[in-house]
């Protein structure tokens, strides 16, 4: 790996160029803070500029009241060089503030987009690393949230820091001035200002209850649109939209009024911002005035101190904002661990190399599966057959079952993968072109055409958009039907061609017509190659090389499927067709 | 962690480069065609007209927030004048200016300035959500009566990522957008006509950076909205990789895909960043020049003042007052520009609910069915210009009878079923049902004669007597109890925790697919059509429950027409008529026996299934 590839420069103008990292890196996931700090270390540089442009832009701003008072003084004064001097240096200052402010953005906003995109990184390796056990052990729902919003909220904050430094900064810069220039009103006002800091405080915590409410009416109203939508097909076919919409319209009303009570209390918050600093303010009159008066102070410094007072309101509404972020940041950090956190339910050995022609065994029902053979399983319930085929590819209770004498757990995930192929039974087809359906480790053995006409699968090709390996395939596969789906998939698997393949009734949604040559096909490209092939379809049990019949999940007879028709009355009625 | 790095090849040619240039471009750069050409999004004119629409409609709401705001800054506006004139006196004679009386004064505006400023927000926000609530009710109402063959088409996930994600993103435009920029307009011409009382020629100084803010901003918002599109876009399509390495996590793992599903993952990011970046140089372009041009004012006010003072014409109580009355509008200024910026990225999403508002509705040609009989003419129809699935059907199905279609896999059975229910008419030909044409009556009428259900099946979040009475609410619980027995559920519906009650859909009780298509067929048998379509409405159930399913079903629907698509060829067996569908056109029709003695197709292949078993 050379350093080119993730620092690429492909616009030296932002400060973020280096993303999408060449590798996130591993999250110190050992509590919501030490996350947070792994995450800002990493980005401490864009952090550190960030916040020296802050200092600069928010001290420009600070120090403006001063030469504005300087500037009436010199007015008063009729002194016009001082006033041109102090004019230009307001303008000079404008200048500065803006430039510096702008580049405090860019580092903001890049600073959360970084962040953003170092967590979205990790979570989808996290998505990769679990593989089939996402699913199992997390719902998308979770998942999308957590990607979505909580992932947004620990980015949100990151982007407040340099403006947060520069606040707290140039608020320490005014305290020094105003109490070099007057102590009284000086020190008045550095204690003031904390002190309403903390009297915004009380309402801060229940202020964020009402928006997590909120936010909680919100996604209810929206999981309740989305599962409407999401079963549009059946209500526009068979009716009840009334009550749909009923239902979404209670649900939004909803949250119309907690959103209206957190408004509230949200506007009782700004209504503290203005008055706070309003006293504040009318006291620095009062004093100031009062100084003046008795020949203590200059008009033009009754102007800065007023002005100073007014703008120490900013650095208030930082520091506020700052711990609502950071708050919910904290919250966010901690269901993103939840889901770092998720162990895989198996635990994967070492070993790379393992022996694809050892027997096959579960060891909970005992089935053996011997190399090069056509094995069709014919079991009274499908749940024992999903799960039986879930655990001889090693997805469940991989440490029961065994290759050779080793259980699959001292293999690699990967040379497991490799070696045993167990096709679900509704496998999904993921979006894009049948060429990259087909871009998947293959044996080379069998070509795209021979594995899509062994399925029967080359009308698909022609239904869709595009051609040939151009074809587009939208949404899983949505637009697809079953049974197109399943064949596509089939042949996919085919063109896999693992070492042991199983099939989790591959031909359920297909006519008989297409099964029938499906069978003939399947078996004469898998020659030699141990297939096992759990269904109760005559056409493909007719080419097994050997069949086991299972009840309740128990070997109770295996044969060929000749000899377990004339000799079980159980197997018969299985498999048995027409009246 | 072990896999290629991110070159440069993964990412599109840089965006930053070559800005977008029209909508055509950004489309495409997203392969965002397909689904603008599945659903619509409306024109930046169209979103003009409903914000336009939508403010006049609460128009009594505005007026009331203006007002509140106008009593509220009026309060605000006291405190500096009250400064000024303190100032100035402080200045002229020292010993007797009324510093108590000053700080009385604008303590009292202090106090108004607060009670009102709550009120305002209030006022607004309760005005901003209900702008919102009902954009987003009447979004769902219109979501839910779009016509048939359109939700066919564009298939759920545009339509839910609409639902979903767009919602969310107008919920900051809508609520706070309108409000807020009402009340920072209010507040800005409140403090220029309060500087034009404290001497008119500052107006004509403050107002200096306004044409600079103009053209700054002009500039901006006329390259903003599509980036912004495009950017939130982008960022959907890159949760939907997730999304989708979430669902389909089996097979992404048996395919050892792990590796690539990150690579797709970070170049999905790659995009959007390279929107972000975009976007963030417009911002670039824009935020300077406006924050400079608050600025400069102050400055001419300073010199033109002090030129006025040396005159005599000023006094400093009102520079001061003018100062601080320029500075005072920098608050509002930056507010109504931010705002106008989130409403910008706002618009995006509002275009693509409101293109919902621009699906054209079916042809309607409503006229009422008389009799039951199941009729088609010369049926042709296709998906593709110039290539057609079915080639000229005609057929005629008796009230009451149950029909099975058979024949291989994409010879146009379920295209069939989809013209039977009625969700588009055919290119060309006739369906009818009792004499009108199927495809053209209102949904409404046209699913009280027939209905269709498919093998795709979907349980909604609650409870299971919900599911099942969705097309008749008022079902007592011995009808549901009845429905739920004829497809033979009404053993594992018994042993749900709370019966009737249990909630059921994601987050409830989980159904096992078969279950599903159980909870489907029930829901059938409350809607009771005369005509019912079945498109392989039983293959997630095992051959034997199937079988039995058919049967007891058969028994409740005695006496309506059943047209079931099937692949087990034992539900052809129990049907009254066979017809076989080959290449899109009926090779055979007929009951069981017929075709087996005509030695046809069906024969061929009932052999060969009944010689091995």
């Amino acid at each position: 790996m050379s350093k080119m590839t993730w620092w690429q420069r492909r616009d030296p103008r932002t400060p973020f160029d280096h993303v999408p990292f060449y590798d996130p890196g591993q999250p110190n996931i050992s509590s919501p803070f030490a996350f947070l700090f792994w995450i800002g270390r990493n980005q401490a540089r864009i952090i550190a500029t960030g916040s020296f442009f802050g200092i600069i832009s928010i001290a420009c701003l600070a120090v403006m009241p001063g030469f504005l008072g300087k500037a009436v003084q010199a007015i008063a004064d009729h002194d016009q060089s001082a006033l041109t001097k102090w004019a230009l240096t307001i303008i000079g200052l404008g200048i500065v503030q803006s430039a510096t402010g702008v580049l405090r953005h860019q580092r903001a906003a890049g600073s959360w987009i970084i962040a953003a995109t170092r967590l979205k990184q990790i979570i989808a390796r996290k998505a990769s690393e679990l593989g089939a056990d996402l699913p199992r052990l997390v719902s998308t729902g979770e998942v999308v949230s957590v990607n979505n919003n909580d992932v947004e909220r620990m980015a949100r904050g990151f982007d407040n820091i340099p403006r947060l430094v520069g606040s707290i900064f140039s608020f320490i810069f005014v305290a020094i001035l105003l109490i070099n220039s007057s102590p009284t009103i000086g020190l008045l006002v550095v204690i003031a200002i904390p002190l309403m800091s903390l009297g915004i405080a009380p309402i801060i915590k229940p202020l964020q209850e009402r928006e997590a409410e909120q936010r909680k009416k919100l996604s209810n109203a929206s999981n309740l649109a989305a599962d409407t939508v999401a079963g549009l097909r059946v209500l526009r076919g068979i009716g009840g939209e009334d009550a749909f919409i009923a239902r979404f319209k209670n649900a939004s009303q909803e949250v119309r009024a907690a959103a209206v009570r957190t408004a509230r209390t949200r506007s009782l918050l700004q209504a503290l911002q203005i008055v706070l600093p309003g006293v504040l303010v009318l006291v620095v009159i009062y004093v100031g005035g009062n100084l003046v008066a008795v020949g203590k102070m200059q008009v033009g410094e009754l102007l800065s101190f007023y002005g100073y007072s007014a703008f120490l309101v900013l650095p208030l509404r930082v520091i506020t904002e700052t711990a609502q972020r950071m708050t919910s940041a904290v919250v966010s950090a901690r269901r993103v661990i939840h889901l770092l956190s998720v162990k895989t339910i198996n635990h994967w050995g070492t070993n790379e190399s393992p022996d694809s022609r050892a027997i096959l065994r579960d060891g909970k029902s005992g089935v053996e599966i011997k190399q090069g053979e056509l094995l069709v399983i014919v079991s009274d319930s499908p749940l024992i057959a999903d799960d039986l085929c879930d655990r001889l590819g090693g997805y469940i209770d991989a440490d029961q079952v065994y290759l050779g004498n080793l259980p699959l757990t001292t293999f690699t995930r990967d040379a497991v993968r490799g070696t045993i192929y167990a096709q679900e039974k509704e496998p999904a087809i993921l979006s894009g072109t049948i060429g990259s359906i087909f871009s998947v480790a293959n044996s080379k053995r069998i070509t795209i055409e021979e594995a899509i006409t062994a399925a029967s699968a080359q009308d698909i090709l022609d239904s869709l958009e595009g051609e040939g390996m151009n074809a587009e395939v939208v949404e899983r596969g949505r637009t697809l039907s079953g049974g197109q789906r399943q064949r596509l998939a089939l042949a996919r698997t085919l063109f896999v061609d693992a070492p042991i393949v199983i099939f989790d009734d591959p031909t359920s949604a297909v006519d008989a017509h297409t099964e029938a040559r499906i069978a003939a096909r399947l078996s004469d490209i898998r020659r030699g190659c141990t297939t096992v092939i759990f269904s109760n379809s005559p056409l493909i049990l007719d080419r097994a090389s050997r069949v086991i019949l299972l009840l309740g999940g128990k070997i109770h007879s295996e044969g060929t499927h000749e000899e377990l028709l004339a000799e079980t009355k159980e197997y018969r009625e299985l498999v048995m067709r027409g009246a | 962690m072990k896999r290629k790095p991110v070159s440069a090849a993964h990412l599109p040619p840089s965006a930053f480069q070559s800005p977008p240039k029209n909508a055509e471009r950004i489309a495409k750069d997203f392969g965002l065609e397909r689904s603008s050409s599945l659903l619509p999004i409306a024109s930046v004119k169209t979103v003009n007209r409903e914000m336009l629409a939508l403010i006049k409609k609460h128009k009594q709401g505005f007026v009331v927030v203006a007002l509140l705001q106008l009593i509220t800054v009026g309060c605000a506006l006291v405190i500096p004048r009250a400064f000024g004139n303190l100032l100035g006196q402080l200045g002229s004679d020292p010993k007797h200016a009324p510093i108590l009386l000053t700080v009385t004064i604008a303590g009292s505006a202090l106090l108004v300035q607060t009670i009102f400023a709550y009120w305002t927000r209030v006022r607004a926000s309760v005005l901003g959500e209900f702008v919102l609530s009902s954009l987003r009710e009447r979004f769902l109402e219109r979501v839910v009566e779009l016509p048939p063959n359109v939700v066919e088409r564009a298939g759920s996930g545009e339509l839910l990522s609409r639902t979903t994600t767009d919602i969310d993103h107008i919920t900051w435009a809508v609520r706070d957008a309108f409000p807020i920029i009402t009340i920072c307009l209010v507040e800005l011409i409140s403090i220029l006509i309060a500087i034009g009382f404290t001497a008119p020629i500052f107006i004509a100084m403050v107002m200096i950076g306004a044409p600079a803010i103009f053209a700054v901003t002009r500039r901006y918002l006329r390259k903003s909205p599509q980036a912004y599109r495009v950017e939130s876009s982008s960022y959907a399509l890159m949760n939907s990789v997730l999304v989708e390495s979430a669902e389909s996590g089996r097979s992404i793992d048996a395919l050892r895909l792990g590796d690539e599903r990150i690579e797709r993952s970070d170049s999905a990011l790659g995009r959007w960043i390279e929107w972000e970046r975009y976007t963030l140089r417009l911002r670039t372009q824009w935020f300077p020049f406006v924050e400079v041009s608050y600025i400069f004012p102050l400055a001419v006010v300073l010199l033109v003042g002090a030129h006025f003072y040396n005159l005599g014409t000023l006094t400093i109580a009102q520079i001061t007052t003018a100062l601080l009355y320029s500075q005072m509008m920098i608050d509002p200024l930056e507010g109504m520009l931010w705002w106008i910026d989130e409403l910008q990225s706002g618009k995006a999403s509002l275009s693509r609910l409101l293109g919902i508002h621009e699906i054209e509705e079916r042809e309607i040609r409503d006229s009422d069915p008389i009799g039951y009989e199941v009729r088609g003419d010369e049926v042709r129809y296709g998906y593709k210009k110039g290539r057609d699935v079915l080639h000229g059907l005609s057929f005629l199905v008796e009230p009451g009878t149950r029909i099975a279609i058979v024949g291989p896999s994409g010879a146009g059975k379920s295209t069939l079923g989809k013209l039977l229910a009625g969700i588009q008419p055919p290119r060309s030909g006739k369906i009818t049902i009792g004499d009108s044409e199927i495809g053209y009556l209102p949904v409404e009428k046209a699913r009280t004669h027939v209905a269709l259900v498919t093998q795709e099946h979907h349980i909604f979040v609650g409870t299971l007597r919900e599911n099942v009475t969705l097309a008749n609410q008022h079902a007592t619980d011995e009808e549901v109890w009845g429905a739920l027995a004829a497809v033979d559920a009404g053993q594992w519906a018994r042993e749900l925790p709370d019966g009737l009650e249990t909630q059921v859909g994601t987050g409830g009780a989980r159904l096992l697919p078969a279950q599903a298509q159980q909870v489907a067929l029930a829901r059938l048998v409350l809607a009771d059509p005369h005509t019912l379509i079945l498109d392989e409405a039983t293959s997630l159930l095992d051959q034997r429950a199937a079988r039995h399913l058919e049967s007891s079903l058969a028994a409740v629907l005695e006496g309506r027409t059943v047209i079931a698509i099937a692949h087990r060829l034992q539900t052809a067996h129990d049907a009254e008529i066979i017809a076989v569908i080959e290449d899109g056109k009926i090779s055979e029709w007929g009951s069981h026996e017929a075709l087996i003695k005509a030695q046809g197709p069906y024969a061929d292949l009932w052999r060969s299934w009944r010689d091995e078993s």
